[in-house]
Order: C-alpha cells, then structure tokens, then sequence
C-alpha cells in the first residue's frame, strides 16, 4: 500500500479560469499538490491563489475567511506582509505572458490534517515564479474547522494551457 | 519497493512537552516529519524545537530565513542544544489554529558525515500585527556522524504541545 498516492492531474488542453480538486476523500492524513502553472495576463509573472471547500461552501469558500503570511525575494531584496480578511490565500507568482513561452513558475502547497475538524485548516507554500526573480515562502490560514474536501488553485488572469496540477494524499498509517 | 513509509505518527490526546520517535530504522535514504502543532504558552506565538538521539549538548548549528513582520531578516548560530526555531501559535492566537512544519532529515543513516537537516515552518493567525505570525525557512547540522536513530520534537521550557498536535515521521526510501 502506497504512503503517498496521486489523487488526480490536471493537464490544461486549454486556458481555463481555476484548476478544482474536488471530491477529496478524508482518507489522508495530508495533502500536496504541485503545480507547473502560467497566466495569460500580460506581465513577466502574474499572482496565483488557493481557496478551499467542505460540505457547506461548494466548491469552495469565496468569503473572507483567508489569512496569509509571507515573505519573498524579488530581484536583490527580500521582503515580508501579511493580510487577513482574504478572499483567498494568496500563494506567489507564476509566469506571465511577457515571459519566454517556454517559463512555467512552480509552486508545491503542503495542507497538513485537512480532515481533522479540530483545527482550521493551514497551508504552507513554496513559490519559485519561473521568470527568475521572485521565490517565496507563504502560510495560510482558512478560518474553518470543517473537512476539506475541494481545493482549488486560481490566477489573477486565466492559467494557460500546458499547465500541469497533481494533488497527492499523504496517508498517516 | 516504497518510496514513502510511515515510521510513526502521534496525535496528541493530552497535552505533552514533547514528542518521541525512538528506535528509528537506518534502513531509509531520509526522514521526514509532517507536524500540525499548537503550544499552550500564554503568548501568541511559540516555537517547536528538534534534538536527536537525545543529544542535549551543544553540537547544532542553524542558518535561516525568518520573520515575523514586515522586515525579514537572516539567522544564523552554532552551538546549540537543540535545532529550529519552528513557529507554531500559542494561546494568544486564533483558537482552533496550528502551525505547519516540513523538516528534512537528509542522508540521517550515513556515518560518513554530519546529519543535515531542512526545514519550513509557518504560523498563520488573524492578524497583520508584528509577532502575531511566523515563516521561517531554516538549514542545520548536527556535529556528529552517527546514524540518527531518535527524533525529539519539543517545546520551549516550561510550556507544551496541546491536545490535537499531530506529528508524523516518514521514511523515504531512494532506488535499489
């Protein structure tokens, strides 16, 4: 029995608004998803974001429910922020359409105890842009308790196609 | 052959000092531990810590990036009892929250040089105000070239994990 298990991939045969997870069994004990992503916006890079769903936000919950902490290098300085009252936890930058074609920015999401109703539900993410000078380190917070079930990974302008996603479980035992 | 391998995971029922994995295996290429924790320290933030094979001298060295406000900073130090300076929410913070913790234990079975450790940690919060939250990305060594063979999660003196810590050590297996 595999520890790890991919659960599903998203390959973008077109650009597309979001890329959703959904229906996640509650059968892990955490989830990672890595993304190689791009955005059509006409930038070098471009933001992207992460929401999360259960049972009473479908898919997921777009109120301002969303904490965020981070820090990041761009260029030759570093630099730290935190919001809350998000409608979303913003996770850093990917390439954008000014960048080579060939530069998608990677980012891997760590969702640790996703279904343990005890606690609000954490993200930690690791962002490197792709363009070559932004790389960033973010937590976030969903202000609820409930059983995640639907993750969904945005950007600011559509993500374009190419774009790859995989979410994993992580199972405990 | 496995790649991933759950060696130990522990969700705390009751509030603890701190967390053990003892007997570990040298059988892997590396470990890693997966923690959701929380402190009972009255202030809002408080840090997880890591010591190996019960090694309480001062024989670890860190090098990191942190911070807690709008000016992030580097760290570094050597001769330490104990490694990481982990956020994790304490009292203070918004209830029901944890902080995320990843830490690396590469190459942890080779006898030919020095345990190294990678970590990333961070402590979410409602809060925008300094010290209220916490990101840290931190590198380490442990001076000696045994096998390690225990992993202690602890807490700042005094203080604990609190009920519903979670803690999950892997071992990762390479090729062959």
């Amino acid at each position: 029995m595999a520890i790890m298990e991919a659960i599903a991939t998203t390959y973008l045969e077109a650009d597309a608004a979001s890329v959703t997870f959904d229906d996640i069994p509650s059968t892990y004990e955490h989830l990672q998803v890595r993304i190689s992503a791009r955005d059509v916006s006409n930038d070098f890079f471009e933001s992207v974001y992460l929401q999360l769903g259960d049972t009473g936000h479908s898919p997921v919950d777009t109120g301002a429910n969303y904490s965020r902490q981070y820090m990041y290098a761009y260029t030759s300085s570093i630099y730290s922020a935190a919001q809350t009252s998000s409608n979303d936890i913003w996770l850093g930058k990917i390439a954008a359409a000014k960048s080579d074609s060939a530069i998608y920015g990677p980012l891997i999401i760590d969702i640790l105890d996703y279904a343990n109703t005890n606690k609000n539900t954490t993200a930690l993410g690791s962002n490197f842009n792709g363009y070559g000078d932004y790389v960033r380190l973010t937590v976030g917070l969903w202000d609820d308790t409930s059983v995640v079930n639907a993750v969904l990974i945005k950007g600011n302008g559509n993500v374009v196609r190419g774009t790859e996603m995989t979410l994993y479980g992580i199972k405990s035992s | 052959m496995a790649v991933w391998n759950v060696i130990g995971h522990t969700e705390l029922g009751a509030s603890a000092t701190s967390v053990s994995f003892t007997s570990i295996s040298a059988s892997y290429d590396h470990l890693v531990l997966l923690s959701s924790a929380r402190s009972d320290d009255a202030g809002v933030y408080d840090f997880m810590n890591f010591q190996v094979n019960g090694d309480t001298g001062t024989n670890y060295t860190r090098t990191a990036l942190n911070t807690n406000s709008g000016t992030p900073n580097s760290v570094a130090g050597t001769g330490g009892s104990y490694w990481t300076y982990n956020y994790i929410p304490a009292a203070g913070a918004l209830a029901d929250t944890f902080g995320t913790c990843e830490t690396w234990f590469i190459d942890y079975s080779n006898t030919s040089n020095y345990t190294q450790i990678m970590t990333r940690s961070g402590m979410s919060n409602n809060s925008t105000t300094d010290s209220q939250w916490g990101i840290r990305f931190e590198g380490g060594l442990w001076l000696n070239t045994a096998a390690i063979n225990r992993v202690d999660a602890l807490q700042e003196s005094g203080d604990d994990f609190v009920q519903y810590s979670t803690f999950t050590l892997y071992g990762i297996n390479g090729a062959g």
